[in-house]
């Protein structure tokens, strides 16, 4: 599938900024656990946390392949700063579709980034089963008073608003609330396996009152309308983003198997090394036709997006986990070493089977969708 | 009514129960049963119905559209499509 020539020249900057603003000081902020709000600054100065946004709130209006080409090129390098990115962006999305013309007001300042969000949906009972979240919305003269503890929320720390799913009376809801709204707890995480530089925090609102011209979407619709839409969004630049780490290993690890010299010849001359390379090489680029696939059926708004995003978002991160394991295993002892990328890769891309609907739930996902979709190899056959 | 009108209202109607009825395989239903209020139908497929519709018919399903009551049943999904497609939502 070949790049309109506006998706090159973005190709081309996102590779710009990667490798001149973010490579750099990836490995030095993860060890600290702290993302740099510099870059962060700078990420919003360049557009791309408004990056598909219409340019009426300030986005760049992009297509969704070149959301998943920056997706792909700051995950490969810095995972942390893609899942804070991928974060304030789910927010954003399911704001700018289902937003009143009140809460969308907040969206230009989304665009540029002067303010990040973060989404609030997994709770200590309910993970892949959303629909069990038990922090509650209940309704009072004028708003919301919001009760609940929401976990493992990506940039929660760092967050100057919340897109917070609650039950109330008539079913569930989205809700966008100020951190610095009274009866809002922060409480940092710190110590996770990737990603460390995520600024994941749990949250927890006690009384917490957020006005009703706050709601995103309608009541009843928070979960299947509102989080869909982002969980949706997420899963695309989960996918991208793995085929960045299993791009980023497989690039090393050619470089590395072409120079490295064991038994009188080049590793990559041998065959066991070969089988590595050429399934790591297979399987990354299988991962990133079927994200560009994903991303052209969004582009056009087709209903199969949705499983086609599942089966990238599926088939990449365990992808990722795979290509990111072998470049260890070719490096070596250099590979477990800090002076490479490698391990911080291997650790990142173990994640990426586990968030935003684990590789467990994208198996069920899947087959529910291909139930409903002949045109998949199914009766009409239109692949 | 005019015939017209009866036979579009009728292609949508069709048309949705076929979509629906891709998800709920064996299972029958009616015009005006609840098909979430069932649990025939999960949250996944409430935005695949989204998009499915938008694209079909050409409209744009809105923050203010999201009512449990467009939603619960082929009937009144099909009455929203109406509503949408003659401009009065």
């Amino acid at each position: 599938m070949d790049l309109s020539n506006e998706q090159k020249i973005a190709r081309a900057e996102f590779k710009t900024f990667v490798e001149t603003e973010v490579a750099p000081i990836a490995a030095t902020c993860d060890k600290a656990e702290e993302m740099s709000s510099g870059l962060l600054k700078r990420v919003g100065t360049c557009g791309y946390f408004g990056l598909t946004l219409p340019k009426s709130y300030g986005g760049r209006d992009a297509d969704m392949i070149t959301f998943g080409l920056l997706h792909r090129r700051i995950g490969g390098a810095w995972p942390s700063l893609r899942n804070i990115i991928a974060s304030h962006a789910m927010v954003a999305h399911a704001v700018c579709r289902w937003g009143s013309d009140a809460v969308k007001a907040v969206l230009p300042r989304l665009a540029s980034g002067e303010i990040i969000a973060a989404f609030c949906l997994t709770e200590p009972s309910a993970g892949s089963s959303a629909n069990s979240i038990e922090a509650r919305a209940s309704q009072v003269p004028g708003g919301y008073l919001l009760n609940g503890d929401k976990q493992w929320v990506t940039a929660g720390e760092i967050a100057a608003i919340y897109l917070v799913f609650a039950r109330t009376d008539q079913g569930s809801c989205a809700l966008l609330v100020d951190r610095d709204s009274a009866g809002v707890n922060i409480n940092p995480v710190r110590g996770m396996l990737g990603a460390p530089a995520s600024m994941l925090a749990h949250i927890s609102f006690r009384d917490c009152f957020v006005p009703e011209n706050r709601l995103v979407g309608g009541l009843g619709f928070g979960i299947s309308h509102v989080a869909y839409t982002a969980l949706d969004l997420a899963r695309y630049s989960v996918a991208c983003g793995s085929v960045g780490i299993a791009a980023t290993c497989l690039f090393a690890s050619r470089q590395y198997a072409a120079e490295r010299c064991q038994f009188g010849k080049p590793i990559d001359e041998h065959q066991l090394i070969q089988k590595i390379i050429a399934e790591a090489a297979v399987n990354t680029h299988a991962a990133w036709l079927m994200c560009l696939r994903a991303g052209a059926l969004r582009d056009r708004q087709d209903p199969s997006a949705i499983l086609e995003t599942a089966m990238a978002k599926y088939f990449a991160s365990r992808v990722a986990v795979s290509v990111s394991s072998d470049a260890i295993q070719i490096h070596g002892a250099r590979g477990c070493s800090a002076d490479l990328p490698l391990a911080r890769l291997y650790q990142d891309a173990r994640l990426m089977e586990i968030i935003d609907g684990t590789t467990q739930i994208m198996e069920v996902l899947i087959a529910r969708l291909l139930k409903g979709d002949s045109r998949l190899y199914g009766e009409s056959d239109e692949c | 009514m005019d015939t017209t009108v009866i036979e579009a209202m009728d292609d949508i109607r069709t048309h949705l129960r076929t979509f629906i009825g891709k998800y709920l395989g064996s299972e029958s239903f009616g015009d005006d049963e609840n098909i979430f209020g069932k649990g025939y139908v999960t949250s996944l497929f409430a935005l695949q119905l989204v998009m499915m519709v938008e694209k079909k018919f050409g409209i744009r399903v809105d923050n203010e559209d999201l009512k449990l009551s467009n939603f619960q049943s082929v009937s009144a999904i099909s009455g929203l499509i109406e509503r949408k497609l003659s401009g009065r939502s």
